[in-house]
């Protein structure tokens, strides 16, 4: 078996075509980019499980998947956000992409604000491609990576925050990315977020899907944070099961600068977020926690990379992960400190639950540590529910689908404690009752 | 109200319970004692219905229906109540969460209206009280970090809640200081009434003194070997196992 899969997807093979369709198109220096980049994914094409960070994942079925791009907006689509349970409570800006594209009509982009810009990607190409253009063309010359490669190519609407030094905005950015697929097609959308020094910035992401069709989700999100700036990101990917979601958020700390996630995934029929986060500046400290649910034959993903480069950084990563079926999950979390990171705290921790004899998860943690003053840890356990538990509950009267949903929601809980945020909490809350009193659907799905 | 024949229970592929004969009528209090490893708290999980213990012969009578035929939650609905010997910890459940469950589930099977979590508040104050159980013990995950005696001070305290029928109190005064074993028994005895019986599992003729029991039975090597008045307590006491179990061994 070959470390590459060679897919003929025919949006790749249309590119032209579909380039000539996408935000920014006519500006010299990107329509380059995306040529490179193209070059450079049909060279290192998809991975397969002989390589080492893909090896239990598998895009087979993804690669068979002949996905496009629709070449005009398809028109309305009819759904509604409160229906879909896409935004948050509240009146604060908010994106709205549909199928790739910027929408408008259902976007709050807020007034303008000193030294605070908020804006679609496509209009910051227009109106700002000076600030966007050197971090666009820093990314993308990082690697050879499939997905990043892809979705330069590709690059879709999305989100683009530049928030000046010390701007704080008060009230989280939504973005919303709602997938209305009819026949299989691909999104690469692409955010980006610059906070400068001082800057406090919240974003919140939610991936939901709305249409019959099978859809492949590949969004990347940059994130720099300045000096001493503070970014909180929070996401739910809450995908249609007949989607396939393939993120990359890739972030950079400067000295003292502070950056948490959260990631809630419960969505898609095989998923995969990656989180890279490099603390460049010395005492900058990074926060990755969340939770995924899975069920029937979902696969879900969650692989991190925290590299400690500057000295006196902190990083703290806790995942906990409830599966249900033949479901599978798989955490990889990296932690590397080079050798000029001293005085260096990283902590990693996965707790997975395994709600049937045919689910299962695979964690990998890796420490790469080329410094000596150093204190890094990690731990994964997996297990099943506790029989004691269950029957003190049902002893004192709880049913056995009770006792066992409410040992379930303790579990997740867990991880739910850390968001500090009152209004998200309660989406995340209800994301898991409704995960929790959700019936198998009886579709196909993605992956199975 | 419980009525024990010929009860046979296999744990692990091993026969625990041999053939447990008793009888427990409307109001009485009834004391099970024995050495370690005898079989008393297998005799308290088989009746409260744990998975993996598995009657093998006998029948269990409860309110004249047939015990054994209902699930764990059904025989708790039922007003059967296991003071656990060792109270399970549950990480990330609140204590007045998973108290209001229990009452509720308790109040619907009676087809009486569920308690929001205010009227729950005020219906637990005065038991608190009684029991010397703090707000903070209550907002706590369920037994997470208690110490031994509050813990076996909480169980008493959720069977002051329930208020069942037939309660079950495996060595609920193992571990517990003077003080507490008052409060315990004083939560106890407040409890019973003509309507309600229990099965007081115990090591320590001292809880007898507080909750004087009707009869006395020890258990040993999975049998009823010993039944007597309260006398018998002291009698063991006196003179250990040793000479009961001897002579069932011979
Ligand atoms: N899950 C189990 N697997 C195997 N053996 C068990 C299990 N549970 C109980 N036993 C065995 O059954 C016997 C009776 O145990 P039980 O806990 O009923 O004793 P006990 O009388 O309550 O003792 P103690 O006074 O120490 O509480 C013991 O020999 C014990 O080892
Ligand atoms: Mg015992």
């Amino acid at each position: 078996m070959s470390r590459r899969i060679v897919a003929e997807f025919p949006f790749v093979e249309r590119f032209d075509e579909v380039a000539a369709g996408l935000p920014g198109a006519g500006l010299d220096w990107l329509d380059a980019l995306r040529r490179d980049s193209l070059d450079a994914f049909n060279r290192v094409a998809l991975p397969s499980t002989r390589v080492e960070a893909w090896k239990y994942t598998n895009l087979k079925d993804l690669a068979k998947t002949p996905f496009d791009i629709a070449a005009s907006p398809e028109g309305d689509s009819p759904f509604d956000l409160d229906g879909i349970r896409a935004g948050g409570p509240g009146a604060g800006r908010r994106l709205v992409f549909v199928n790739g594209r910027f929408d408008a009509g259902r976007s709050r982009t807020g007034p303008p604000s000193e030294g605070l810009a908020v804006l679609s990607l496509g209009e910051a190409l227009r109106s700002r491609a000076r600030v966007v253009r050197p971090h666009i063309e820093r990314l993308s010359s990082l690697e050879d990576e499939a997905f990043l490669a892809l979705n330069t190519a590709f690059m879709m609407d999305g989100c683009v925050i530049v928030a000046g030094d010390g701007v704080t905005i008060d009230r989280p950015v939504e973005t919303v990315f709602v997938n209305d697929a009819r026949s299989p097609t691909s999104v690469h959308p692409r955010n980006l977020v610059v906070a400068g020094a001082g800057s406090r910035i919240a974003l919140t992401e939610t991936h939901v899907g709305a249409g019959p069709s099978e859809y492949w989700s590949n969004p990347v999100t940059e994130i720099v944070v300045a000096a001493s700036a503070s970014v909180v990101h929070r996401k739910i990917q809450r995908e249609s099961r007949r989607a396939y979601h393939l993120a990359n958020t890739r972030v950079t700390l400067a000295e003292r600068g502070t950056y948490r996630a959260f990631l809630m995934s419960v969505g898609a029929g095989l998923s995969r977020c990656e989180i890279d986060a490099t603390l460049e500046g010395e005492g900058a400290d990074c926060r990755l926690d969340g939770a995924y649910l899975a069920r029937d034959r979902q696969h879900t993903d969650i692989t991190t990379r925290v590299t400690h480069a500057g000295s006196g950084g902190s990083s703290r990563q806790a995942f906990r992960g409830v599966l249900d079926g033949r479901s599978r999950g798989v955490f990889q979390g990296r932690v590397s400190v080079r050798p000029d990171a001293q005085r260096t705290d990283g902590h990693q921790l996965n707790k997975t639950l395994l709600l049937s004899n045919d689910a299962e998860i695979d964690t990998k943690p890796e420490l790469e540590i080329y410094a000596d003053d150093v204190k890094c840890s990690h731990g994964a356990t997996a297990g099943h529910l506790d029989e004691l538990e269950l029957l003190y509950l049902r002893s004192r009267g709880l049913g056995a689908e009770e006792a066992r949903r409410v040992l379930i929601r303790a579990f997740v809980a867990e991880a739910v404690e850390s968001v500090e945020d009152g209004p998200f909490r309660d989406r995340l809350d209800a994301e898991i009752d409704d995960w929790l009193s959700r019936e198998p659907p009886a579709d196909a799905e993605a992956g199975a | 109200m419980l009525e024990i024949r010929d009860l046979h229970v296999r744990v692990d592929e091993r026969e625990v319970l041999k053939g447990i004969d008793l009888t427990i009528a409307r109001g009485e209090v009834h004391a099970v004692m024995g050495p370690n490893g005898s079989g008393k708290s297998t005799l308290a999980y088989a009746l409260a219905g744990r998975d993996g213990y598995e009657v093998t012969g006998g029948t269990v009578r409860y309110r004249g229906a047939d015990l054994l035929a209902l699930s764990i939650e059904e025989r708790a609905r039922e007003g059967l109540f296991l003071a656990f010997q060792y109270p399970v910890e549950i990480p990330g459940v609140a204590g007045t969460t998973f108290l209001r469950a229990a009452v509720n589930a308790r109040r619907r099977h009676r087809g009486e209206r569920e308690l929001d979590a205010m009227q729950f508040v005020k219906f637990v104050r005065g038991k608190q009280a009684e029991l010397n159980i703090p707000d903070d013990m209550l907002k706590r995950p369920v037994n997470v970090g208690f110490s031994g005696g509050e813990k076996k001070r909480n169980e008493v305290f959720q069977m002051a809640l329930l208020e069942p029928t037939f309660a079950v109190l495996d060595e609920t005064d193992s571990g517990l200081d003077i003080d507490a074993l008052k409060m315990v028994a004083n939560g106890v005895n407040a409890l019973r009434e003509p309507a309600r019986s229990m099965l007081v599992i115990t090591h320590y003729q001292r809880l007898l003194d507080y909750i004087v029991p009707d009869r006395v039975h020890v258990l040993a090597h999975g049998r009823i070997v010993k039944s007597g008045g309260r006398e018998l307590a002291l009698e063991l006491e006196r003179e250990g196992y040793g000479a009961l179990t001897a002579a069932e061994a011979a």
